[in-house]
């Protein structure tokens, strides 16, 4: 039976490469959308991620993600330090800048400074140079994403090189000398980020009065996270949370105050509607086309089970082959647009494959309802 | 875990003694009310084992109707119709599929053959259907599609074939469960003459060879003389089947007339 569903369907060639078509566009739409939008997403709190060191972030009672930090004095410090169940705490500093690269031209760029004696804070995977390297003469960390992109110079040939160390920078009219590539996440804006000590990226950043964006604070073994979080709180007047919740905070701002979540939503939307329209059209079509050979089978002694059977095998191989061109198409994107790290998570493929499974599940019901509800005497008219 | 199908031989001649098919007092009405259509009004009809049985009349009489209740893919409204001791009247829905494919073969006036198969997978679509492995369903196809000379047609497609061709393999396919029964609709009316009545030729030596019973529903009254019995329909009722001048078969079935036996 499954050889006369098979042989059947692929005898409509014109009808399976239509469905095709539709669950793949489906199938691409469904990936490749949530794709993106979960890489967007996750640049809201890659800076959190990548200081990976502390449990708990203090910040400005005011500020609402992570891309918002106001000022703290340095005084608050001592006092988140001072907490009970604080093991350390130490200060970092989030400024944007403008660099100076070697070819003469300027880039914006994020300027993080990280505690000098520690270097808490500094980025945990380097693609070259060492963490030490930061202790350094004027030395300074760039992002891999940055170095090859936004910071990348322009030869005489007209080619492009990308940021290397050995390489000098100009910030604020000062030298900085890049000592290590680190591989961080992109941030939100796709700005380059340039790290170094806190010290330091006060001498690069312009002159103010407070400098220090969040105190990062790490728990005496045994103490809750979100419990100390609490009391840092209460007794110093900042705002504590741990680095998930903060993660969770800067990601739901994003997706409140922008139409991200809305938009791909509506492509990945679209996609499934039009998948689902395309090959539920072509499959009942097909079915249609097919039905006296339905009630021939029928007629023969077919069951319902195995006419069953032979529909959702159609179904579920067109539903197969769409998804795989859907995601491979996906993949080659991705991978067209390195540059802009397109994950694809087991959950974003399971995701899309529920997706194309329900519309072949929807795509074959009214076929299904058409076959077992046809009448076997109709192999009797001509 | 279920014996292989291709190896469940049915014995020849399967059926026990009795009729085939034994109709008595039946009726089939479509709709209801004012709308209703009595499309048989009381039909006896009896079909013995190893007959072929030609059933003819004008469009509209019944004929279809009837084949269509004792090929259990009609329900009819009142009386008796028993096939091979089963009464088909009121026997559950769930029951019918295995009973066709068990007992019943068909052989259809469109041929329906599927033209994504080549002519020894429409042939082996019964097989298949019982759950036959593919490999042995298409040796079995192969010995059928010679039975009827189209053994060197085993691979054509549909398209590839004549529609005496065609019928052929689906009297093939008809046979290749071993049936009991063989309804035909309006087998010959796509062939020119001489092609149907090679194919009722043909049709009439694997019935008798293999001593099943057929019942063949026909207007075409070149091929009535390979019926063993013809029955005529009108109105929904057996009627009469006249004879022509000198006791030769007729053109058309004339009411009125005495229903006779025809001499094959």
């Amino acid at each position: 039976m499954l050889v006369i569903a098979l042989k059947t369907l692929f005898g409509h060639r014109i009808k399976v490469i239509g469905m095709v078509i539709g669950l793949a566009v489906a199938s691409l739409m469904m990936t490749q959308q949530p794709a993106t939008m979960l890489s967007i997403l996750g640049r809201t709190y890659s800076f959190i991620e990548d200081v990976s060191q502390p449990d708990i972030w203090v910040m400005d009672p005011m500020v609402k993600f992570v891309d918002d930090a106001k000022p703290l004095a340095d005084s608050k410090l001592g006092l988140v330090r001072s907490v009970e169940g604080v093991a350390w705490g130490v200060p970092i500093y989030r400024t944007g800048t403008a660099a100076r690269l070697p070819d003469g031209n300027t880039a914006n760029a994020l300027l993080i400074g990280v505690d000098d004696s520690s270097l808490i804070g500094a980025p945990a995977a380097m693609i070259s140079g060492q963490t030490a390297d930061l202790r350094r003469t004027d030395a300074v960390f760039v992002n891999d994403e940055g170095a090859r992109l936004r910071f990348a110079q322009k030869l005489p040939d007209g080619t492009e090189r990308p940021l290397q160390v050995g390489d000098i920078l100009e910030l604020n009219e000062r030298r900085a000398e890049v000592v290590g590539i680190a591989k961080t996440g992109a941030t939100f804006s796709s700005q380059p980020v340039i790290y170094t000590t806190y010290t330091r990226a006060r001498q690069y950043a312009l002159p103010q009065r407070k400098t220090m964006s969040f105190v990062l604070a790490k728990a005496k073994p045994g103490q809750n996270v979100e419990a100390l979080a609490a009391r840092i709180r209460d007794e110093t007047g900042l705002a504590a949370y741990s680095a998930e919740t903060f993660k969770e905070m800067s990601l739901w701002y994003f997706i409140r105050n922008t139409g991200i979540l809305i938009n791909f939503g509506m492509i990945t939307l679209v996609g499934f509607i039009v998948g689902a329209v395309v090959s539920g059209i072509m499959f009942f079509n097909f079915t249609q086309d097919n039905l006296r050979h339905f009630a021939v089978l029928k007629a023969i002694g077919a069951s319902p089970r195995q006419l069953l059977g032979m529909v959702l095998l159609q179904s579920f191989i067109v539903g197969v082959i769409g998804y795989g061109i859907g995601v491979g198409l996906a993949s080659g994107m991705a991978l067209i647009s390195s540059t802009f790290q397109i994950k694809f998570t087991p959950a974003l493929l399971a995701f899309s494959a529920g997706g194309v499974v329900l519309i072949c599940i929807l795509s074959s019901v009214i076929s299904v309802l058409k076959v077992l509800r046809l009448e076997p005497a109709a192999v009797f008219k001509a | 875990m279920t014996a292989d199908p291709a190896t469940q031989a049915k014995p020849h001649g399967p059926h026990g003694p009795g009729p085939v098919v034994e109709c008595r007092g039946l009726t089939k009405v479509y709709g209801e009310g004012d709308t209703a259509v009595h499309a048989l009004r009381g039909v006896d009809l009896v079909v013995e084992p190893g007959e072929l049985l030609m059933l003819v009349g004008p469009s509209g009489c019944g004929k279809t109707t009837l084949i269509s209740i004792i090929a259990s893919v009609l329900n009819g409204s009142a009386g008796i119709c028993r096939v091979l001791g089963h009464d088909m009247l009121h026997m559950p829905e769930r029951d019918k599929p295995e009973f066709r494919l068990r007992h019943l073969g068909f052989c259809f006036q469109a041929f329906n053959l599927n033209p994504c198969l080549s002519a020894a997978e429409n042939v082996a679509v019964p097989l298949l259907i019982g759950g036959w492995r593919y490999g042995k369903a298409l040796d079995r196809s192969r010995e059928l599609l010679q039975q009827v000379g189209l053994a060197d047609k085993a691979d054509a497609m549909p398209d590839q074939l004549s529609g005496g061709q065609q019928q052929r393999v689906a009297i093939a396919r008809a046979f290749a469960q071993e049936p009991d029964l063989i309804v035909c609709d309006e087998p010959t009316s796509a062939l020119d003459s001489a092609t149907g009545e090679k194919v009722l030729s043909l049709i009439r030596d694997m019935t008798h060879s293999s001593h099943r019973s057929v019942i063949v529903v026909t207007h075409d009254a070149r091929i009535f003389r390979f019926a063993d019995r013809i029955v005529a329909m009108e109105d929904g009722r057996i009627v009469p089947l006249a004879l022509g001048a000198g006791g030769a078969l007729p053109v058309a079935p004339v009411p009125a007339a005495t229903l006779l036996p025809v001499a094959t």
